[in-house]
């Protein structure tokens, strides 16, 4: 059974107009699985849907075959954790008091951290290489080691679905591969199954099982990097010509665009109306 | 990538700096309180009849070791308002700390946001229409309006997704605005001469602070800073934005509704006793952060007691200070002139500053 899936699901931010239209999607535990799509094509309004930031306005999201919406926010913490892009905290938080918050819905509201809750935030650090770190404060950590922080708090959740939304964008390329490495360790030891979403389609190749493609808010293909990433897709969602090559090192599929081919800019003048 | 176990030095120094924090931070409670013991003996020594400071202790060591006009000054005139003084310092204080924790910006406090005046307004119709109304019901009253005021604030600031800080800047102050002159015709239609009351009402004053008052807001300051408290934990999640404070599983509406109302029962009942005292909650909590950091479990109780020593001491420099300095005899000033000329600047400078958001 899929730990995660949405059953015909639409999203949208207003009444009556849809971002994302009937959405079928499955993941299953220890996988992890990437949405691309050019922007605007509802990659992160997905993936709030699946953490129920968002509710569906059509269908439902399935947490172990039991509906997101029906569910208490504490409940489905402890299993689904999040990282939106840009998470902003308070400039004095060091990395040990963000961590710790993570325990916020294994915690009785009552009580504050046990040993329990201090192992789970040692754990969490040590697994994602922060624990000198601990107590210094997130305004002073470098782009890559502020990531870290901000997953370390997801695992102090103890998940099993981790949820990241383009979790490499502002970072250079050394930290992109420190946190890519990172979550596929997390992946290979703790069976912990990731979706995010990623803008660089080599790197999503590289790290993932499985892509889903989308296009205006509708799965256009999902599958294997292999058979995703192939000219047609690329034309038909992202509107560029190019090569597919293999990366030598990883044996995975590597994209090099050569031109835009996109219709939108000079639809209006040419009149692209249908027949 | 730094290596994975630290030595054993290194974590040692490393736990070194937590306990500094947590000892540096226990430091500023402690100073805090000797502030405000500071303040409230100065308060009780300080007035038109000058007692000195051994008196003042010898006074509220034992009532029949100093004269009796002397204890008379002390236990039934100044102790009250003092007291008084304290509690509405403390209430409008962490009204604010939890305000601020609510729209996530330095420029909340219970009177920009229009919780002050909502309260001022249902406290002025209630003592002063309904000649029957229970005095003891009128905090109740005061935090209906001023939890009234704070929704219709943010209803009017939310955009769909959030609040932003420069729509509930003014829907405040033109709720506060509005409110102030229902409240002044109230005053007015009801008291012949009311020039005087009016003042009381919508400055904010401690003329007639006395125990009956004290024993009044008293309940609802213990009340108030013990919810305060409980919902510390949930105001530190909410501190890191809606989308992770959710998906670390808190509910984030309801918390926000919980921590207006306790800031509505703080700030109203304080209303009620003292009328509309503007910018303790902006100022206070902004100086406490300074000094804790953003932890609200620290946050609260240093506003608290911060708040407290601020307005004891403000309204002794408004009772005695600032008359003497001015030369205008036994004039007092009302005590919300003072918090709104050091917080006004404040609150501009935040604005300046562009601090609008942490």
């Amino acid at each position: 059974m899929p730990v995660l899936s949405a059953d015909h699901v639409s999203l949208g931010y207003r009444r009556g107009v849809s971002v994302v239209r009937d959405l079928v999607l499955d993941v299953a535990q220890g996988e992890i699985v990437t949405l691309v799509g050019p922007n605007g094509s509802g990659k992160s309004t997905i993936l709030r849907a699946l953490a129920r930031l968002l509710r569906p306005q059509d269908g439902a999201v399935y947490l172990n075959g039991q509906a997101l919406h029906r569910m208490a926010m504490r409940q489905i913490a402890r299993q689904v954790a999040i990282l939106p892009q840009n998470p902003a905290a308070p400039d004095d938080l060091t990395v040990n008091d963000l961590v710790t918050r993570g325990r916020f819905a294994r915690q009785p509201w009552w009580r504050a951290s046990d040993r329990q809750d201090r192992a789970v935030v040692a754990w969490a650090l040590d697994a994602t290489e922060l624990v000198t770190l601990r107590d210094r404060r997130l305004a002073t950590l470098s782009g890559g080691e502020r990531q870290r922080a901000w997953i370390a708090l997801a695992l102090a959740q103890e998940p099993r679905m981790l949820l990241l939304d383009e979790p490499t964008t502002f970072l250079d390329i050394s930290h992109q591969l420190e946190v890519m490495t990172l979550l596929q360790t997390l992946n290979a030891e703790n069976a912990l199954s990731i979706v995010m979403v990623l803008h660089d389609l080599n790197q999503a190749a590289r790290f993932s099982h499985r892509l889903i493609a989308l296009c205006h808010g509708e799965v256009y293909t999902a599958g294997p990097p292999d058979e995703v990433l192939t000219g047609a897709m690329l034309r038909d969602v992202f509107e560029v010509e190019g090569i597919i090559g293999r990366d030598p090192y990883t044996n995975t599929p590597v994209f090099t665009p050569l031109q835009s081919v996109r219709s939108s800019s000079n639809g209006r003048n040419n009149g692209s109306q249908p027949g | 990538m730094t290596a994975g176990a630290a030595s054993p030095s290194a974590q040692a120094a490393v736990r070194g700096q937590a306990d500094r924090r947590l000892a540096l931070r226990l430091a500023v409670i402690a100073l805090s309180v000797v502030l405000l013991a500071g303040a409230l003996v100065y308060a009780l020594a300080k007035g038109s009849q000058e007692i000195s400071i051994s008196e003042v202790i010898d006074a509220l060591r034992d009532r029949d070791s100093v004269s009796k006009a002397t204890a008379i000054i002390v236990h039934e005139v100044r102790l009250p308002r003092a007291l008084v003084g304290a509690l509405v310092g403390l209430n409008l204080a962490v009204s604010g700390t939890l305000l601020q924790g609510v729209v996530r910006s330095p420029l909340a406090d219970p009177y920009i946001l229009g919780v002050s005046a909502g309260g001022g307004l249902v406290a002025a119709v209630t003592t002063l229409r309904f000649q029957d109304f229970p005095p003891d019901a009128v905090p109740v009253a005061a935090f209906i309006g001023s939890l009234i005021g704070a929704l219709i604030v943010y209803a009017v600031a939310w955009d769909g997704s959030g609040v932003t800080t420069t729509r509930l800047a003014l829907a405040g102050v033109a709720l506060t605005s509005m409110f102030g002159a229902f409240t002044t015709t109230v005053v007015v239609i009801s008291v012949e001469g009311g020039g005087q009351i009016i003042f009381q009402w919508l400055v904010g004053g401690l003329y007639t602070a006395g125990w009956e008052d004290a024993n009044l807001i008293a309940p609802y300051s213990a009340a108030g800073l013990l919810l305060a408290m409980l919902l510390a934990k949930r105001a530190n999640v909410l501190a890191l934005g809606d989308d992770v404070a959710q998906g670390v599983g808190l509910h984030i509406e309801r918390t926000r509704f919980l921590m207006s109302a306790v800031a509505a029962i703080l700030a109203g009942s304080s209303v009620a006793v003292a009328g509309l005292i503007g910018f303790v909650g902006l100022l206070v909590p902004y100086v406490a952060r300074k000094l804790v950091g953003s932890d609200f479990r620290f946050l609260i109780p240093v506003s608290a007691i911060l708040g407290a020593a601020l307005l004891v001491g403000a309204d002794t420099a408004s009772r005695v200070t600032l008359p003497q300095a001015l030369d205008v005899g036994d004039i007092e000033f009302p005590v919300g002139i003072i918090t709104a000329v050091i917080g006004g600047p404040l609150f501009l400078w935040l604005v300046r500053a562009r601090r609008a958001q942490w």
